[in-house]
């Protein structure tokens, strides 16, 4: 799907990004990791035809120009302000027209259910919150049904709702065999989705164990373990949402869930989530993760 | 068509049609018009008053509306949306066609309320002046891309905007060759010329330059 070799982006005294050499391929989620500054935004910007590369090349769909392959594409940008003077649902239509994919309107107002937007069809853009945007812009994003999606940073500054509505908009698109290409700078958001991740840092590809983020999270040593009532269904991917953001290695049974986690400090964020939830908390346990395995 | 939806559903077009009428009306009736009507290409002094109007203001009015064309949307990266879905020689023929049609409108507006004074529809006179503001709206699309962000756009919009015309007619009226060489690139030259054929062809390609300037800087600039 996409092949970029050797692309390097120098501006007059940085080098943004430097000889970067990847693959993605049909049917991969692949996840860009890397933290502020690393050179995501500015790769990610060069595959999308937003800037364009000092040197070396990029092939999308095996064409080597974006001409032909726009309109089998989804783009979300980064930090990108919306037309706020338009609705959501004339925000969708205008830039599906400008992809030359126009819908029937039933067909956008259902794309703005599946985001969780539906009760703000007709709102202006404008008194969004900023999960709002984001959501509007994955929407817009996978409009015109495109094969490739490119999401850059969908995870950034949102709230924890628009984080898993955005989750599982990208879990669909997994399950329709759809390729996705994202950026985020902490794993955390993008474990339990993607299928590849590539590290990047100060606008170089690194190897997982030299990546500081990884570094991080594979130092989670604490294993909490949490005694609860019973959760129902609905309550559980709430809850998954507000963990993910605290440990890793989560897992969740109906009277039971356990994490990995830095250190002790962290337990209390983790009490909260579940007073959140509304879930009576009967037991907390915390074990060295090390000496238990 | 955004750009043109969003002019002419706001009070913009309306306030911009009784401008032009109110001023084409009120020079129409100034003595020298009609002292000097038989020299003016145009004979009906309306359609002379929209001329005279749009000479002095068109320039004016143009960036009033839309100094920030280009400039907005890169300063509020909304244009990563449209690159990432068009091409961006795409983008600019859109913004100029959407900009033409609302003004199309306008100036269609005002030569209708003239008619229903003079009993005239003078539809040359009006494409003349279209072709002037289509050079007006080609500038406007060029500075906002050269100035990208709305507040240099709106400053440097708006002394183009009243030196242009100053500078233009200067360079026509002067015999001084530091200045003279300027009449060819401005529409105030050709529109003394007899021939009103000549001044739509070089309207056009005056517009048809700056387009492509205008695209051939978006082009490598990074956005």
């Amino acid at each position: 799907m996409l092949h970029t070799k050797e692309l390097t982006k120098k501006y007059r005294t940085k080098v943004a990004i430097d000889h970067i050499t990847l693959d993605v391929n049909q049917g991969d989620i692949f996840g860009l990791i890397g933290p502020k500054g690393s050179g995501k935004t500015t790769f990610f910007n060069i595959i999308t035809g937003i800037s364009r590369p000092t040197s070396g090349t990029f092939t999308m769909m095996d064409m080597p120009s974006l001409k032909k392959v726009r309109q089998h594409i989804g783009v979300l940008p980064e930090y990108t302000d919306l037309y706020e003077g338009l609705t959501a649902l004339e925000h969708i239509a205008y830039l599906s027209k400008i992809t030359g994919t126009r819908q029937k309107t039933s067909d956008y107002e259902e794309l703005l259910e599946f985001v969780g937007l539906d009760r703000y069809h007709q709102e202006k853009v404008g008194s969004f919150t900023p999960g709002m945007k984001k959501r509007l812009g994955m929407a817009q994003a996978i409009a015109h049904r495109p094969e490739f999606i490119l999401l850059d940073e969908p995870f950034a500054d949102i709230d924890a709702d628009s984080i898993l509505h955005i989750q599982q908009v990208i879990d669909t698109l997994k399950h329709e065999r759809k390729t996705v290409f994202l950026t985020a700078d902490r794993p955390r958001f993008t474990n339990s989705i993607c299928t590849k991740t590539a590290f990047i840092s100060e606008g170089k590809l690194v190897s997982p164990h030299t990546h500081p983020q990884e570094k991080t999270i594979t130092s989670s040593n604490i294993r909490a373990t949490f005694k609860h009532a019973w959760i129902d269904d609905e309550v559980k991917p709430v809850l998954t949402q507000y963990l993910q953001t605290v440990g890793t290695d989560l897992v969740i049974s109906d009277d039971e869930t356990s994490l990995l986690i830095r250190s002790e400090a962290q337990v209390p964020s983790i009490i909260r989530a579940f007073v959140k939830c509304k879930v009576d908390l009967y037991r907390v346990t915390a074990q060295d993760a090390m000496s238990t395995s | 068509m955004n750009e043109f939806k969003q002019l002419f559903k706001s009070t913009k077009s309306i306030l911009t049609i009784v401008i032009i009428f109110i001023l084409s009306t009120f020079v129409s009736t100034l003595p020298f018009i009609a002292a000097h009507q038989d020299k003016w290409e145009a004979k009906d002094p309306y359609s002379i008053g929209n001329e005279l109007v749009m000479s002095l203001f068109g320039f004016f009015l143009i960036f009033l509306l839309s100094h920030d064309i280009l400039s907005r949307e890169i300063h509020l990266k909304t244009i990563r949306f449209l690159v990432s879905k068009t091409t961006r020689l795409n983008i600019i023929i859109g913004k100029y066609l959407g900009l033409m049609l609302f003004w199309l409108s306008c100036i269609m507006t005002t030569y209708v309320l003239n008619m229903v004074i003079s009993h005239r529809f003078l539809f040359s006179d009006a494409l003349k002046i279209l072709t002037f503001i289509s050079v007006g709206i080609s500038c406007a699309l060029f500075l906002s891309m050269l100035f990208p962000t709305p507040q240099k756009s709106m400053f440097v919009g708006m002394l183009f905007s009243f030196l242009f015309p100053i500078v233009s007619m200067i360079s026509v009226l002067s015999s001084e060759r530091l200045i003279h060489w300027f009449q060819y690139m401005t529409p105030y030259y050709y529109v003394r010329l007899s021939e009103p054929l000549t001044y739509v062809l070089m309207n056009t390609a005056l517009t048809v330059i700056l387009l492509i300037g205008t695209a051939l800087l978006f082009q490598r600039r990074d956005v």
